[in-house]
């Protein structure tokens, strides 16, 4: 019953983009700082690191419960907005990341946020979650 | 269960919803391929492994959001025998690991990606019993 996928006719440039990703689907935020092969490495229960499958190094994240997290800072979200549709509000990628480390029941092992300090550090402030406020 | 779903591809495997009983049907939204072919190539190369997991599935667990909702969403576990490069070259994996496809309640994929194993169990990932709300399926006492 699969057809085709994944489809081998999708056309047009492939480029990876160091921007914040939303994912409608799962409510969640995907952040890398290279294209390369990554696995998966859980921090907490809200905060997913990936690694390099060449070298193990940290090259992005992913944050989970991403609505829940911008209301918690205060943000009065209708709804999160992806690519091509219009918003009317924005927050920094890192304020989400730090409330997610924050808000998590788990407590995230050191060791592990050591290594994502570094890659939290560089991102640029300019990398924001787009939404759509309510009334 | 419904078979056809506006948008999506429809992908057969094991029912989550009645893991032992017939097959049923998953979903991948075309608009989720589309955004991955173009800015994060390697995991759509690795979609490739998405039916390797859904024909041979190892395990299914239900609740992998359980500290935002209990009993939110599935994950179905495999271990394809490859991985593949942004380029879409193929290589072998050899760090142990599984690939998991992560399922909504919509029963829409939403996550596909490779997760260490746990020592306990090659065939799921790292942590299991503490991350997930229970684990319904295992390949080990599938009827034969």
């Amino acid at each position: 019953m699969v057809q085709h996928f994944p489809s081998k006719k999708l056309k047009g440039e492939s480029s990876f983009k160091k921007v914040p990703l939303y994912n409608e689907f799962g409510d969640c935020i995907d952040y890398r700082t290279s294209g390369e092969t990554a696995y998966r490495d859980r921090l907490n229960s809200l905060i997913t690191l990936y690694r390099s499958m060449k070298d193990d190094r940290v090259i992005g994240f992913q944050i989970k419960g991403v609505t829940a997290l911008l209301r918690r800072l205060g943000c009065n979200v209708l709804k999160i907005v992806t690519a091509g549709t219009k918003a009317d509000n924005s927050i920094p990628l890192i304020a989400v990341l730090f409330c997610a480390i924050q808000e998590s029941k788990e407590k995230a092992p050191l060791k592990k946020l050591q290594e994502l300090a570094p890659l939290a550090h560089k991102i640029p402030l300019n990398q924001k979650i787009p939404y759509k406020s309510a009334a | 269960m419904a078979h056809i779903r506006k948008g999506c591809y429809t992908i057969e495997a094991l029912n989550p919803e009645a893991p032992y009983g017939p097959r049923g049907c998953i979903f991948f939204p075309k608009s989720l391929e589309l955004r991955l072919y173009k800015f994060r190539r390697a995991d759509f190369e690795n979609l490739k492994n998405v039916a390797v997991v859904t024909r041979q599935t190892r395990a299914v667990f239900k609740g992998v959001r359980e500290e935002i909702e209990r009993n939110w969403g599935w994950c179905y576990v495999g271990k394809p025998l490859f991985y593949y490069r942004e380029d879409g070259t193929k290589v072998r994996e050899g760090k142990n690991m599984v690939y998991t496809v992560y399922v909504n309640p919509r029963l829409e994929i939403y996550e596909c990606g490779w997760e260490p194993s746990d020592p306990e169990d090659a065939f799921c990932p790292e942590d299991f019993h503490n991350r997930y709300g229970s684990r319904i399926w295992h390949w080990r006492q599938a009827p034969k």
